[in-house]
């Protein structure tokens, strides 16, 4: 057990802060409509984390498309929880790949364990043809 | 005539409580200031508003019932839970709901906490920490420059 807890796991597609310093987290990202595939989408993953004073957990985030394939793994350096145990994280994600219409996951992984999932639905545009090619 | 849902197919995919929250024309949340901790100046103290998004996974074209829990330390973790919420989900399965909690009375300093409850089922859980700003950490008024 690493003891920690994501208490908040948000895509969304944007983060700032406020005048005072707080988060606002822009356009929550849980349902996404795009015309074709493959397709992409900028968007921002925002999580706060509980757990030991000072700790340095090994965090990785994933990004999987819904036939299990990794999409998205970024490296994750610096991860440091402060002297009251919480670490607000903020990562921006630039075009993640949408290979296909279907259920994302975005997971946050500690020692190879899942400790977050969020799932989003990416549909395509209503009314839309699904074009496939072969040869 | 829909089916109801059954607790273990529900899945909460958002608990963000926060300062305010905002709703899209095309149902996109945005999130004020989400809530780790909460700073006080005294104890008690009733805090105006909790705003509570939600999004709830459930069974295409199902309904189903929730409840909101607020746990406060040192208190019976049943002690206040809200009335059903009554939500239907549409085909793609998905339900965002705006919720708020009015008036919430804070007693003491330490972890509370907010669930999602179906039937007994605790399909999520959000802690906050409540706080005691010192005094000297209180806002003061400015006086204008070249006054």
């Amino acid at each position: 057990m690493n003891g920690l807890v994501v208490e908040l796991f948000v895509l969304c597609e944007r983060f700032a802060a406020d005048e005072q310093g707080r988060a606002v987290l822009e356009r929550v990202v849980g349902n996404l409509v795009k015309d074709t595939f493959p397709a992409a989408q900028t968007m921002a993953l925002y999580a706060e984390v509980w757990g030991t004073p000072f700790g340095t957990p090994r965090v990785q985030i994933r990004v999987r498309a819904p036939d299990g394939q990794v999409v998205f793994s970024p490296a994750v350096d610096g991860f440091a929880l402060d002297d009251e145990g919480v670490a607000l994280f903020g990562m921006p994600i630039e075009n993640l790949p949408l290979p296909a219409p279907g259920v994302y996951a975005a997971e946050l992984h500690v020692d190879g364990e899942v400790l977050a999932r969020r799932r989003f639905l990416v549909s395509r545009t209503p009314g839309k043809t699904a074009w496939t090619a072969s040869s | 005539m829909t089916r109801e849902a059954q607790p273990d197919e529900l899945s909460v995919e958002l608990l963000a409580p926060c300062e305010g929250a905002s709703l899209s024309t095309d149902h996109r949340f945005t999130l004020r200031a989400p809530f780790g901790r909460i700073g006080v100046q005294t104890l008690p103290v009733i805090h105006a508003t909790i705003s509570l998004p939600l999004e709830i996974w459930g069974p295409s074209n199902s309904s189903a019932a929730f409840r909101i829990r607020f746990e406060r330390p040192g208190e019976p973790v049943d002690a206040e839970v809200g009335p059903p919420v009554r939500i239907s989900f549409d085909a793609s399965g998905i339900c965002g709901i705006a919720a708020s909690l009015d008036r919430v009375l804070l007693r003491a300093e330490g972890v509370h906490a907010i669930a999602i409850l179906a039937g007994d089922r605790v399909l999520a859980r959000r802690r906050i920490v409540v706080w005691r700003v010192p005094e000297w950490e209180w806002p003061k008024d400015r006086v204008p420059e070249g006054a």
